[in-house]
């Protein structure tokens, strides 16, 4: 838990469209392996911008990234949209990262098409899927990789509240057995406070760490669990506080 | 659903049969000009008449032949170019203004210059019909190529895919459904290009069957051709929705 995965340092991101609008102001944090770690922030403060940075597909304007490993072949980053290819059928949508990356994954992809209820549609076609059906195959893709770091950018946000609890959990048992860093974008803080071991807050535009959170829940209790408790509410007093939530 | 259905091929039928017979008795009351405007039970003799001295497959062979090769020919072409142009997007900038200006350029004005360069043989023929369809398929394909999902461009970065592979997997698939849905106008506009070119120039071939008849006044011939044209055009149209929907099916 104590060996870095990636240390980002100084981090600044600047878009220049007519002037130069500052987005990300001086980043600076260490993710370690297996951490399972959620970026809050208001609506457009650069939450993904600071992803895609992590993803390599956007560049900093000034500062860095280290990873503590081969970043090319071990990111599995997940979007909002599920962007599924129309003409591959589920089980190739599923299997295409690991086709890309020269991975003979089909054993274990095949499992998490069974475990997420897909095994029966693997011949059917992402328009006849329902949008969770959809988002879990995604999900499915980006974990076929077995990647060292997960980005999730509000991977959840077009499931109903029921489908998002349960493959939330799932997801956060997946990243935790498999010893996968993940780095979750979120708007919804109880989301964030069931499923990190740290949260970062972002502050509004121009983006700095506001706070950083080590959540100090028993290591045994589930996600679901972790909303029954009392922490819970304290948590997301502090963080609805950091965000302005309570104003007015 | 089906009653209506059934409705409208029987108002179809029956809107061309009222035709037909207004068009007979029009003519042979003399109440228009017969020898301008023919008949349907004269029309329906002629083709008779030019299946019996084996005729009539010959032209209708020659014609589709023709189309069928221009219409590959221009797919393949305009696909390899458009990929090319993909690759080299200044060259495409460069040439823009020239592909449609040509594109614009009525195509029966370079038709000598074809026939020059190329022969008085069915090569003019199958260049003509190409110079109708290429160009507008070169864009039509090379704007699909530019217009993929910014998702699935975006989930590709994500794997560092190479420049070949998005090209594989992204590019030219995201193309199939503009290029399927693209297919029935292109047919009808190389039978188009099909028959200028066997106006210009042709031993054989619907084209070459109206022109002559034209030529020697016959305008029953005439009419036989452009009915003959109508027919086959309708079937090539039906093929071209058959093979559209079972693409659809496995490209979209």
């Amino acid at each position: 838990m104590n060996d870095k995965l990636l240390s980002i340092k100084n981090l600044n991101k600047t878009f220049n469209v007519n002037e130069p609008i500052n987005v990300l102001i001086n980043i600076n944090i260490d993710i370690f392996k297996g951490e399972f770690i959620s970026i809050v922030g208001t609506s457009g403060c650069g939450k993904s911008t600071l992803l895609n940075i992590i993803a390599n597909l956007d560049k900093e304007s000034s500062g860095y990234i280290n990873y503590f490993f081969d970043n090319t072949d071990s990111i599995g980053y997940m979007m909002q949209e599920a962007a599924l290819f129309p003409w591959l059928n589920v089980e190739k949508n599923a299997l295409f990262a690991a086709k890309m990356k020269n991975i003979n994954n089909n054993n274990y992809i095949d499992n998490l098409l069974k475990k997420y209820g897909l095994y029966e549609f693997k011949y059917k076609y992402p328009s006849e899927l329902s949008g969770g059906m959809k988002q879990r195959l995604s999900l499915i893709r980006t974990l076929g990789l077995k990647p060292k770091l997960l980005l999730l950018d509000e991977p959840f946000s077009q499931l109903d509240y029921q489908s998002r609890i349960s493959i939330s959990s799932d997801v956060y048992k997946l990243a935790k057995e498999n010893n996968i860093t993940t780095i979750l974008v979120t708007h919804d803080i109880s989301e964030a406070i069931s499923l990190s071991d740290r949260i970062i807050v972002l502050s509004k535009r121009p983006a700095h760490i506001k706070n950083i959170y080590s959540l100090q829940f028993d290591k045994n209790l589930l996600p679901i669990e972790r909303r029954k408790e009392k922490l819970f509410l304290s948590y997301y007093e502090l963080i609805g506080k950091d965000l302005d939530m309570f104003e007015n | 659903m089906k009653t209506k259905k059934l409705l409208i091929h029987f108002l179809r039928f029956f809107i061309i049969i009222i035709f037909l017979i207004s068009w007979e008795l029009l003519s042979k009351y003399h109440i228009i000009n017969s020898f301008i405007f023919s008949s349907p039970s004269k029309i329906l003799d002629c083709i008779r008449k030019l299946y019996t001295n084996n005729n009539l497959f010959i032209h209708i062979n020659v014609t589709l032949h023709e189309t069928i090769i221009s219409f590959i020919l221009s797919i393949i072409i305009s696909f390899i170019i458009s990929i090319f142009l993909y690759h080299f997007k200044t060259i495409f900038k460069v040439i823009e203004p020239l592909l449609t200006m040509l594109n614009s350029t009525p195509k029966i004005a370079i038709g000598p210059i074809i026939i020059i360069l190329f022969g008085a043989n069915q090569n003019s023929i199958i260049i003509t019909a190409l110079s109708i369809t290429l160009i507008l398929n070169i864009l039509t394909i090379y704007n699909s190529f530019l217009n993929t999902n910014i998702y699935l461009e975006n989930y590709l970065k994500t794997l560092n895919v190479t420049k070949f592979q998005k090209l594989k997997y992204l590019v030219i698939p995201s193309s199939y459904k503009t290029l399927i849905s693209s297919l029935k106008i292109n047919i009808s506009m190389t039978l188009i290009g099909v028959i200028m070119g066997e106006f210009l120039v042709s031993k054989a071939g619907i084209g070459y069957l109206i022109i002559y008849g034209t030529q020697v006044f016959n305008l029953t011939l005439v009419m036989s051709g452009i009915v003959i044209l109508m027919t086959l055009s309708y079937i090539l149209y039906l093929v071209i929705n058959i093979i559209e929907n079972k693409l659809k099916k496995y490209l979209t």
